[in-house]
C-alpha cells in the first residue's frame, strides 16, 4: 500500500538522519527531513485520492450515502 | 494594557460565538447536535479537524520542548501526516458505520459491533478517562497563561481552580456550535500571531534571520538539533521519536471526540480530501520551534523551570503589552475551546453509554441533567489530577494517547478481521492496561526495551491478546461484523434502538 510510504520517510528514516550534519539553509538536517515528510505525505495523499477516484470509489460512495439517508424514525 | 487586550479579545469572541451558537440553535436531536447532522461539508470538516490537533500542546508544549530539550520537539512533525496517513484509510470505514447505524458515539460502535452492550460501557469508561487526561493538558496551560496575565497575585491552585470554572461555565453557556465559532477563531488568531512573533523574532534575539536561531542554538546547547537533543544523557533517543510517533499515530483516531467528528463529515470524499492537506498545516509547527529555540537564545527563565511556560515568558519579555495581552487571550481560547469539546464529548458518552444501559427510562430532561453534573465532574477531576501532576505537556499528551491506546485494537480489528470478538477486545484491554500500569511491567520494559514508548509496547501486547482471545471465542452476531467490514449497499442494517 502507498500510504506506508509515509512511515518508511518518517519513522524509517528517523535513525538515519540523525546522524547527517549537513545544515541546509542552517537547519538541523533531521528537521529539514521531517518538514520535507510532511510534504511528501500530503503528496502520496493525493496521488492515493487520484487512484481511489479513477477506481470508482466516489460513486460507489455517492450510492452509499442514497442508500442510508435517513429514512424517518432514525434516532 | 495586556489585561485589556486580553479581555477584549476573549469578551468579543465569546460574545460571537454565544450569539452564534444561539441564531443556529435549530438541532432538533442529540445526533443533530453532536455530530452536525452529519453533514459537514470539506471546509467546516477541515477546521474541526485542525480544531481538535492544534490546541495549548501543539504550541506552548511544543515550544517548550523546543526550548528545554530541542531535536525532540520534531515529534510535532510527525504527528499529523502519520495520523492521517492512518486516518485516510480508517475515518471513511469509522464514516461508513456511523452513517449506518446512526451511532453517536464510540462506545455506540464497540457495543454494537461487537454485540456486546456490556463493552460499550467498558470502552466508555476508558474514553472518559483519556478525555479527561487531554482535559488536563488545557487547564495546566489555561492555568499558566491566568498567572502569566496576573502576575504572582494569584497561587497555582487558585489559577487551575479558575481555568476549571472557566472552561465549565464556557460549556454550558454555549455548547457546540459556539464552540465551533470560536475554534475559527483562534485558529486564526493564533496564525496571525505565529506569523507576528516569528517575523520579528531574529531581530528580538540579535540574529541576523529567522534561520540564524538554529545556528545560535546551536552554539548554545551543542547537539540540540539532533537527538536525543540537548541533554545527551536524555531518554528522547531516536528508538522514543520512532516508537512515540507510532504511538500518536495510531491512538490518535481512538479518542472518542475523533470519532465523533467521523461521523459528521457528509461524505468519505470530504474525509479524504481533507486528510489530503491537513499535514501541510503542521509544517506551522516550523515557526513554533522557532519561537522555542529563540526564547533559549535569549536566555528565557521560565518560573520554575517549567517549560510549557517558555514561550510565555519568552513573549512577555520581550514584546509589548499588546502582543502579550493578545497571546494570553488567544492562549486561553486555545485552551477553552478544545476543553469545552472534550468535556462536552465525556458528558454525552456518560450519559448515553454508562447511564443509559442501567437505566433505559431515563427522559430527555434527565439526561441533560446528568450530562450537565457528570460534566462538572469530570472538570473537577482534571483540576484534581493537574494539580497532583504538573508534568510537561507533552509528557502529559503521551499519557493521554496511551490509555488510548488500548482502544486501539479494538477499533482497528474491527474493521480487519470478522472474527474479532467482544471477550478478546476486553482481555486485550485487561492485558494492556497491566502492562501500562503495572510497576513490576514498568520495570521489564525499561530493561528491555529502552527508550521505548510504553503505550506502543502496551498496545502491541494488547492486540496479541486480542487475536489469541478472539480466535477460540465465537464469533459475535454477523450485523455488527458487518458494521466494521466493508459495508456493501444491499447489507446495510437499520439502526438497532438500544
Amino acid at each position: 500500500m502507498l500510504l506506508v510510504l509515509p512511515f518508511i520517510w518518517q519513522v524509517g528514516g528517523i535513525p538515519f538522519v540523525n546522524e547527517v550534519a549537513l545544515r541546509p539553509f542552517g537547519m538541523p538536517f533531521p528537521m529539514v527531513w521531517q518538514m520535507a515528510g510532511v510534504v511528501f505525505a500530503s503528496t502520496v495523499f493525493a496521488l492515493v485520492f487520484h487512484l481511489d477516484r479513477r477506481a470508482g470509489l466516489e460513486e460507489e460512495e455517492a450510492a452509499f450515502i442514497i442508500a442510508t439517508a435517513p429514512a424517518g424514525g432514525a434516532a | 494594557m495586556r489585561h485589556t487586550v486580553a479581555a477584549l479579545l476573549l469578551l468579543a469572541t465569546i460574545v460571537g460565538a454565544i450569539g452564534f451558537g444561539r441564531a443556529a440553535m435549530r438541532s432538533k436531536t442529540v445526533a443533530d447536535w453532536a455530530v452536525g447532522g452529519r453533514r459537514l461539508g470539506t471546509l467546516l470538516f477541515w477546521f474541526m479537524n485542525a480544531g481538535e490537533i492544534y490546541t495549548t500542546f501543539a504550541v506552548f508544549g511544543i515550544a517548550g520542548y523546543a526550548w528545554a530539550l530541542g531535536a525532540p520537539a520534531y515529534l510535532a512533525f510527525c504527528s499529523v501526516s502519520l495520523s492521517f496517513a492512518i486516518g485516510y484509510l480508517l475515518m471513511p470505514k469509522i464514516w461508513r458505520a456511523g452513517r449506518s447505524a446512526d451511532l453517536v458515539t464510540q462506545a455506540d460502535f464497540f457495543a454494537l459491533r461487537y454485540d456486546a452492550p456490556w463493552l460499550g460501557v467498558v470502552t466508555a469508561a476508558i474514553g472518559i478517562a483519556s478525555l479527561v487526561i487531554y482535559v488536563q493538558i488545557q487547564l495546566v496551560s489555561l492555568g499558566l497563561i491566568v498567572s502569566l496575565t496576573f502576575g504572582q497575585t494569584l497561587s497555582p491552585t487558585l489559577s487551575l481552580v479558575a481555568a476549571g470554572a472557566a472552561m465549565v461555565a464556557f460549556v454550558l453557556a454555549a455548547g457546540l456550535r459556539s464552540a465551533a465559532f470560536a475554534a475559527a477563531v483562534k485558529d486564526v488568531m493564533m496564525i496571525v500571531l505565529v506569523l507576528l512573533l516569528a517575523s520579528t523574532v531574529a531581530h528580538k534575539v540579535g540574529a541576523s534571520s529567522m534561520l540564524d536561531i538554529f545556528g545560535m542554538a546551536e552554539a548554545i546547547r551543542p547537539g540540540i538539533g539532533k537527538l536525543p537533543g540537548a541533554d545527551p544523557g536524555a531518554p528522547t533517543t531516536t528508538v522514543w521519536l520512532i516508537t512515540a510517533a507510532l504511538n500518536v499515530a495510531l491512538g490518535n483516531w481512538v479518542f472518542p471526540h475523533l470519532f465523533q467528528i467521523s461521523y459528521a463529515a457528509h461524505s468519505a470524499t470530504a474525509i479524504r480530501r481533507n486528510a489530503i492537506w491537513q499535514p501541510i498545516y503542521s509544517l506551522a509547527y516550523f515557526f513554533i520551534i522557532v519561537l522555542g529555540l529563540a526564547a533559549l537564545v535569549a536566555g528565557t527563565m521560565p518560573a520554575g523551570n517549567d517549560m510549557n511556560a517558555a514561550l510565555l515568558q519568552f513573549v512577555s519579555t520581550q514584546y509589548p503589552d499588546w502582543v502579550v495581552g493578545l497571546l494570553a487571550g488567544t492562549g486561553v481560547l486555545l485552551a477553552l475551546v478544545p476543553g469545552a469539546v472534550l468535556l462536552l464529548t465525556a458528558g454525552t458518552i456518560f450519559t448515553r453509554n454508562m447511564v443509559r444501559p442501567v437505566c433505559p427510562a431515563l427522559s430527555e430532561a434527565r439526561a441533560l441533567a446528568v450530562s450537565r453534573a457528570a460534566l462538572v465532574a469530570f472538570a473537577a477531576l482534571a483540576v484534581w489530577l493537574a494539580l497532583a501532576h504538573q508534568g510537561s505537556l507533552v509528557a502529559i499528551l503521551l499519557k493521554a494517547y496511551s490509555a488510548i491506546g488500548m482502544l486501539g485494537p479494538g477499533v482497528f480489528l474491527a474493521f480487519l478481521w470478522r472474527r474479532t470478538t467482544a471477550s478478546g477486545v476486553a482481555a486485550g484491554i485487561a492485558v494492556g492496561f497491566a502492562a501500562l500500569l503495572a510497576p513490576f511491567a514498568q520495570l521489564c520494559w525499561a530493561a528491555w526495551f529502552p527508550g521505548w514508548e510504553v503505550g506502543l509496547i502496551a498496545m502491541a501486547l494488547n492486540a496479541v491478546t486480542v487475536l489469541c482471545v478472539s480466535a477460540v471465542t465465537p464469533q459475535p452476531a454477523a450485523g455488527g461484523v458487518a458494521l466494521g467490514l466493508r459495508l456493501h449497499t444491499h447489507q446495510l442494517i437499520r439502526p438497532l434502538t438500544s
